[in-house]
C-alpha cells in the first residue's frame, strides 16, 4: 500500500468502520440498557428517578445503598423518593400533574385520584413493557389476567398494580385462654362464637372478669364482613361494586347473567326486596337489610356500650384486655399475638367466612389490587422507571431487598417462600403495598403458629382464586356532575349513619329497622338512584365491551 | 434633727370591693389552672406507656413511666433538622415580614401617597378573594420557581393584609406633628419612618411581630405543598404528616389491605405536641407587655 491515496482511503475506511462499530456498540448498549438492564453491557448514564409515595419507611437508606452498589454497572439508576402523608399526597399529585412537574413514578389508587387522573390522560401507557421478553421481570410477575384491572377500554395499561393475595382473610381474634377456661372446643361456627360471647358477658356481669365487652368494635370497619354474604354471592355472579368508595355493607351490589352479558339488577342497603327480584335465588331478597336489622343487632349486643364514640382503636381495647375479641385480618396475627402474650393471654383466631374457613375456592373481586404506581405522561425517564420496576421483579432477591430489607440483618430466609424477621437496631420497614407486593413474590412469616400459617398458605395459593366475570371493572364517579354530586351527598349521609347501622348498637331490631328506613329515605333523596343507574349503565357498557 | 414621721393614710376598702377582688383573683386563678390542666395531662400522657394509657386513661402522673414516645420522635435526625428550619423561618420570616409590612403600611398611613385609595383596595381585595389552590400552586412552583426552596416558606406569606391594616391604622394614630417637625429639621421620609415613627411604634410592631412569628412557627401548608426535600421541612409539617399518617392508617387500613395494628400511638402525638410548643412558648414572656398594650392601640390613645 504505497500509494498515498490508497493509504488515505484505507485510513478513511478504517475510521468509518470504527465509527460505525462504535455507533452500533452504543446503540446496542443503549437498547440493552433500555431493556432489562441486567445483561453485561456498557455502563449506562446515571439517571435519577423521582418517585412520589406516602408513609415514610424506616432505615431506607441502607437498602438504597445496597441497591446502588448492586446495580451501578447495570441500571445505574438513583432513586429520589419523596414521601409525604396520604392526605397531602392526594392533594398534591393532581396539582403536580396539572403543572406538568418532573415525576417518574407516582403512587395512585382509586381511593386517591387514579380514576380522575387516568381519565384526564395524566398517566402514560405502559403496554410496551409488559408481556415483553426484554422485560423478563415484568413478564413473569404481571400476567395478562392480573393486568386486566389496569387496562382501559382502548387497551392501554395505565398503572402497575400491587397486591399479594387477592384477599387478606378476615378473622375474629379471640382469647384462647378464656375459651379453654369455659371448657369450649376451638370455635368453628358462628353459634360457637356466640356461646363464647355469652360466657364472657356472663362473667363480666358476675364481676368475675375485668372486661367491658365481649367484642371490641370501633370506626367504620365495625363488624366488617361478619354475616355479610358477599363471597357466596360472587359464586352466583353477584358483585359488590366497591369502587364507589362506600362503606362496607352499604355499597351497590350488581347481579350479572350467567352468560356474563347482561346486568340483571343493582341493589343496595335499604332497598325493598323488589330491587333484588331479578337476582338469582336465594339472593332475590335484600339480605343486607336483614343483616343490619337482625344479625348486627345481635352481635352489637356483645360490643362495648360506647362503641359509637370510641376514640381508642379497637386493637388497643383488645391489647389492654378490655375486650375478649376483635375482628381483623390474618395479616395482623403476629402483632396481635405479641400484644396478647404481653398481657398474659393466649391468642386464637376464627375464620368467620364459611368459604374461607372450609378452604374452598373464592371468586375474586373486580379489582384485586388497591394500590398502584403510574408513570406520569410528562416523565422523560419512562424507560428507566420501568427498568427499575422490572429489576425489582426480576428475581426474588431483588424483590426481597426492597420488601424485607437486607438479608441476614433484617430478615433470614426460611426455604424459598418463608422468612424469619430479625430485629436489628436499624430495622428496615417499607410500605410494600406501594411498590413491592406481588402474588408471585410472597414470603410467609415463619414465626406464625401453625393455625395462622395454614390460613396464610391457603390465602396465598393462586389456586384459591377464581376469576371474576367483571374483572377490571371500575366505577367512574366523574362521568357527570349530577353523579359526582349524588356520590358526595350519599357518602355524607352514609358517614352519618354507618356508625349507627354497622355497629349494631340500636339494641333491638325495631329501632334498627327505623334507623335503616331513615337512612334510606335520606339517601334516596340525596341521589341513591342516580348512582344505581350509573352503576348499571357503566357495568353494562363494560360487559358489552368485553363480550364484543 | 427632726424626724419626720410619715403617716400613710389608710384607705378603707369597702367589703364589697374586697369580695369582688377575691372573686376576680379566684376566678382568674381557677381559669388559669383549668387552662393548664390539659397541658399537664398531655405532658403526663407523653411520658406514659401506651398500653397503660389505653388501660388507665389520662392521669396527672404517669401510671407507668415511659420515654418510648420521645425515643420514637428523636430517633432520627429529622426532628432536629426541622427545628432548625422552623427557627430560621420564624426568625428571618418575622424580620422580613415586619420590614415589608412597615414599608407598605407607613406610606399608606401618611395620606399623601398618590393612588393610596386604590392600593388599599387592592390589598383589601386579597383578604376577600384568592386565586385558588391550583393557580397559586402554579404561580409559586412554575413561574416563581420556588419549589423546594426554603424561601417558599416565607415569601408567599410575607405580608398579611390584616396585619398591614392594623399597622397602618396605628401609624395613622401617631400625631402628624411628629413627622412634620422632623421634616422641618430636614429629614426625608425614610429617616422619618426609621428614626421617628418606628421607635414610637414598638407596641404595634411587637404585636404584629408576635402574630407573624406564630404564623410562621405554626405554618405547615406551604411546606406540604412546595417542599419535597425532607431536610427543608419545618417542624409543623413533619408533625402534621405524622398525625395524618396515623389517621390515614386508622381509616383506610381495613379498606386497602394494610395492617392496622401499627398505628402511631397517642403518646407520640402528645410528645410531638410538647416538643412543638416548647420554643414558641418562650417568646410570649418577651413580648407580653407590648402585646397587651398593643391590643389597646387603636381604641385608647395616650
Amino acid at each position: 500500500m504505497k500509494n498515498p491515496i490508497k493509504k488515505l482511503l484505507a485510513a478513511t475506511m478504517t475510521a468509518a468502520m470504527a465509527l460505525t462499530m462504535t455507533a452500533c456498540g452504543a446503540s446496542s448498549s443503549a437498547s440493552t440498557a433500555s431493556a432489562a438492564g441486567s445483561t453485561a453491557a456498557a455502563k449506562p448514564k446515571e439517571t435519577t428517578l423521582k418517585v412520589y409515595m406516602f408513609n415514610q419507611p424506616e432505615n431506607f437508606d441502607k437498602v438504597l445503598d445496597k441497591f446502588y452498589a448492586e446495580t451501578a454497572d447495570t441500571l445505574n439508576i438513583k432513586l429520589d423518593f419523596i414521601f409525604s402523608d396520604a392526605s397531602t399526597h392526594r392533594e398534591k399529585i393532581p396539582l403536580m400533574m396539572s403543572n406538568q412537574e418532573d415525576a417518574d413514578l407516582v403512587f395512585d389508587a382509586y381511593w386517591m385520584n387514579l380514576a380522575t387522573l387516568q381519565g384526564q390522560g395524566a398517566y402514560a401507557s405502559l403496554n410496551e413493557y409488559f408481556n415483553n421478553d426484554e422485560y423478563a421481570g415484568l413478564k413473569s410477575a404481571f400476567s395478562d389476567s392480573y393486568l386486566k384491572q389496569v387496562t382501559d377500554e382502548d387497551g392501554n395499561i395505565f398503572a402497575i398494580p400491587f397486591t399479594q393475595a387477592a384477599e387478606d382473610i378476615p378473622v375474629i381474634y379471640i382469647r384462647k385462654d378464656l375459651r379453654e377456661k369455659y371448657g369450649m372446643e376451638p370455635i368453628t361456627s358462628n353459634d360457637q362464637l356466640q356461646e363464647y360471647y355469652d360466657n364472657v358477658m356472663a362473667d363480666i356481669k358476675a364481676g368475675t372478669l375485668d372486661m367491658t365487652a365481649a367484642i371490641g368494635v370501633s370506626g367504620t370497619r365495625a363488624f366488617y364482613y361478619l354475616d355479610l354474604d358477599i363471597y357466596d354471592k360472587r359464586a352466583e355472579n353477584i358483585y359488590v361494586i366497591d369502587s364507589t368508595c362506600f362503606g362496607v355493607g352499604m355499597e351497590m351490589e350488581a347481579a350479572i347473567s350467567d352468560d356474563g352479558k347482561t346486568v340483571l339488577g343493582v341493589g343496595t342497603l335499604g332497598d325493598p326486596d323488589e330491587a333484588f327480584a331479578d337476582f338469582p335465588a336465594p339472593y332475590n331478597t335484600n339480605t343486607r337489610n336483614t343483616r343490619v336489622v337482625d344479625s348486627l343487632t345481635k352481635w352489637g349486643s356483645y360490643a362495648q356500650a360506647d362503641a359509637q364514640t370510641e376514640t381508642d382503636a379497637k386493637t388497643n381495647l383488645f391489647f389492654t384486655g378490655k375486650v375478649a375479641s376483635i375482628e381483623g385480618n390474618i395479616s395482623n396475627y403476629t402483632d396481635m399475638e405479641k400484644a396478647i402474650t404481653d398481657i398474659g393471654g393466649e391468642l386464637e383466631c376464627y375464620v368467620y367466612t364459611d368459604l374461607m374457613r372450609n378452604e374452598e375456592q373464592i371468586v375474586t373481586r373486580p379489582q384485586t389490587a388497591w394500590n398502584f404506581l403510574c408513570v406520569p405522561i410528562q416523565s422523560k425517564k419512562k424507560d428507566q422507571a420501568m427498568q427499575f420496576i422490572n429489576w425489582l421483579f426480576e428475581s426474588q432477591d431483588n424483590h426481597d431487598l426492597f420488601e424485607l430489607g437486607i438479608e441476614g440483618e433484617d430478615w433470614k430466609a426460611v426455604g424459598t417462600d418463608a422468612y424469619e424477621s430479625l430485629t436489628p437496631a436499624n430495622k428496615y420497614s417499607f410500605p410494600g403495598y406501594e411498590m413491592t407486593w406481588n402474588p408471585n413474590f410472597i414470603r410467609t412469616n415463619n414465626s406464625l403458629p401453625e393455625e395462622a400459617k395454614s390460613i396464610v398458605m391457603y390465602q396465598n395459593d393462586p389456586a384459591t382464586y377464581l376469576d371474576c366475570t367483571i374483572s377490571g371493572f371500575t366505577f367512574d364517579a366523574n362521568t357527570t356532575p349530577e353523579l359526582k354530586t349524588a356520590i358526595a351527598a350519599v357518602q355524607s349521609i352514609q358517614s352519618e349513619y354507618q356508625p349507627i347501622l354497622m355497629l349494631g348498637l340500636k339494641g333491638n331490631s325495631d329501632a334498627a329497622k327505623a334507623t335503616l328506613d331513615e337512612y334510606y329515605t335520606k339517601a334516596k333523596a340525596a341521589g341513591l338512584d342516580v348512582i344505581r343507574d350509573a352503576t348499571k349503565t357503566q357495568l353494562q357498557a363494560f360487559l358489552d365491551r368485553t363480550n364484543s | 434633727m427632726t424626724t419626720i414621721k410619715q403617716h400613710k393614710a389608710k384607705i378603707k376598702v369597702p367589703a364589697g370591693d374586697k369580695a369582688l377582688t377575691i372573686f376576680c383573683y379566684s376566678f382568674v386563678i381557677i381559669f388559669a389552672i383549668l387552662c393548664l390542666v390539659p397541658f399537664i395531662l398531655g405532658l403526663s400522657a407523653s411520658f406514659t406507656a401506651e398500653v397503660a394509657l389505653a388501660k388507665n386513661g389520662y392521669q396527672f402522673w404517669p401510671s407507668e413511666f415511659s420515654t418510648a414516645a420521645y425515643e420514637l420522635l428523636f430517633k432520627t435526625s429529622q426532628i432536629f433538622d426541622s427545628y432548625k428550619v422552623s427557627i430560621f423561618v420564624t426568625v428571618v420570616g418575622t424580620a422580613l415580614s415586619l420590614l415589608a409590612t412597615t414599608l407598605l403600611a407607613y406610606p399608606l398611613s401618611t395620606g399623601k401617597l398618590k393612588y393610596a385609595g386604590k392600593l388599599n383596595f387592592f390589598i383589601y381585595f386579597t383578604m376577600l378573594f384568592t386565586g385558588g389552590l391550583v393557580p397559586t400552586y402554579m404561580l409559586v412552583s412554575r413561574y416563581l420557581g420556588m419549589k423546594d426552596s426554603i424561601w417558599v416558606l416565607i415569601i408567599p406569606i410575607l405580608i398579611n393584609p390584616w396585619n398591614m391594616f392594623l399597622l397602618r391604622n396605628f401609624f395613622s394614630s401617631i400625631p402628624g406633628s411628629l413627622a412634620e417637625s422632623a421634616r422641618i429639621d430636614g429629614a426625608n421620609d425614610i429617616t422619618i419612618m426609621f428614626r421617628i415613627i418606628l421607635p414610637v411604634s414598638t407596641p404595634a410592631l411587637a404585636t404584629i411581630g408576635l402574630f407573624y412569628a406564630l404564623a410562621y412557627w405554626n405554618n405547615w401548608f406551604q411546606a406540604l405543598m412546595y417542599i419535597d426535600k425532607s431536610e427543608l421541612k419545618p417542624l409543623q409539617a413533619i408533625i402534621i404528616e405524622m398525625l395524618r399518617n396515623a389517621d390515614f392508617m386508622k381509616q383506610m387500613a381495613g379498606q386497602m389491605g394494610v395492617q392496622s395494628t401499627q398505628i402511631p400511638s397517642i403518646t407520640s402525638k402528645m410528645a410531638t405536641a410538647m416538643v412543638t410548643i416548647g420554643p414558641i412558648v418562650l417568646v410570649y414572656p418577651f413580648v407580653q407587655k407590648y402585646f397587651t398594650s398593643g391590643i389597646m392601640v387603636g381604641s385608647v390613645k395616650g
